[in-house]
């Protein structure tokens, strides 16, 4: 039996053989060259789904960052409501180290006298004087600390007299 | 090499680029020419690529990538003796491995497989009867009558 086994072993063809590992994949329909572009086109769908799709939110958020309509940071709003309880208009703000980004949106007319905001101790923080609706502006904070505090609020002083609404923390607007 | 349930591309690479010479050689056994026997192994593989999310992983992966090379080599044989006739290649000159492997070549079609994996591809009988879908005892019995067949003619041819 040994004997017949060496024979037949010895009789093995043994000249060179070349893999191709690109055929392989060609006959099956699933080249390298196919496969890379699939790859490139799932990863470039992916960072359009991040992008741009409002319930994973990251679009929106950079959509807002480039455009300027929001700010990063600490998102402020308050209601400005007269004495007499109606209102007069709205500040939406975005807190940063050193800085107040900020807008103001005007009800029942179209400009205000001044607009301030009131920490309840050390100097108020001028925003505008006259101010208009729809007008933004940067306050610059310096080292004040706690901006939102229950004490710190916004006067908007108006021909109707003086509105006001505390500032506080506003929630998140849900996207999607 | 041990492939989990369901081989990778990488897994059947890497059996392919390490066992090439081997499947090549008893793909060509099986079929008239070199040539065609590389073409049965890059289509064995390339269905073991397709196919390679059926492999269960409760068997031996050589087998399950033998299996598919032995029966691309038989289907492509089928095909091209249904198609046209076999005609051995011309030999100028006869030698003692010639003549050996046209009488591994009269022996009857299981036999010749397996000594085919068992000499050519170095295969233990586990994997020649995975490979094969037969028994291990089915295998030590026909490795033992080849070896007989194998014998006795080469005693007849030398005589």
């Amino acid at each position: 039996v040994t004997e017949v086994a060496t024979m037949i072993r010895s009789c093995a063809d043994t000249s060179e053989w070349n893999p191709d590992w690109d055929d392989v994949l060609r006959r099956a329909g699933q080249s390298r060259v196919l496969s890379r572009r699939i790859a490139a086109i799932a990863v470039v769908a992916a960072a359009g789904a991040v992008l741009l799709l409002p319930g994973i939110g990251v679009g929106g958020r950079l959509k807002d960052l480039i455009a300027g309509t929001s700010r990063p940071g600490i998102a402020l709003h308050t209601d400005l409501v007269l004495r007499n309880g109606s209102r007069a208009g709205t500040l939406s703000a975005s807190l940063v180290p050193g800085k107040l980004y900020w807008a103001l949106a005007l009800e029942g007319a179209r400009s205000a006298r001044s607009a301030r905001v009131v920490l309840g101790y050390g100097t108020p923080v001028a925003l505008c004087a006259p101010c208009r609706d729809g007008q933004r502006g940067t306050a610059r904070t310096g080292r004040r600390p706690i901006w939102f505090g229950p004490r710190a609020r916004v006067v908007l002083e108006t021909k109707f007299g003086p509105a006001e609404g505390p500032l506080r923390i506003s929630r998140p607007p849900r996207r999607g | 090499m041990r492939f989990e349930r369901g081989a990778s591309l990488g897994d059947i690479e890497a059996v392919y680029r390490t066992r090439f010479a081997e499947f090549c050689s008893v793909a060509a056994a099986i079929l008239p020419d070199r040539e065609a026997g590389r073409d049965a192994v890059q289509d064995a593989f390339a269905e073991a690529v397709r196919n390679r999310r059926a492999f269960r992983g409760d068997g031996s992966p050589d087998a399950w990538l033998w299996r598919m090379v032995v029966n691309s080599a038989l289907d492509g044989r089928r095909k091209r003796w249904t198609s046209e006739p076999h005609e051995p290649e011309p030999t100028t000159h006869v030698t003692d491995d010639d003549e050996l492997r046209a009488v591994i070549q009269q022996l009857p079609e299981r036999q010749r497989l397996v000594v085919f994996l068992r000499y050519w591809a170095d295969l233990d009988y586990a994997s020649i009867a995975d490979a094969l879908a037969i028994a291990p005892g089915t295998v030590a019995a026909a490795l033992h009558a080849a070896h007989g067949s194998i014998r006795n003619s080469l005693q007849e041819v030398r005589t």
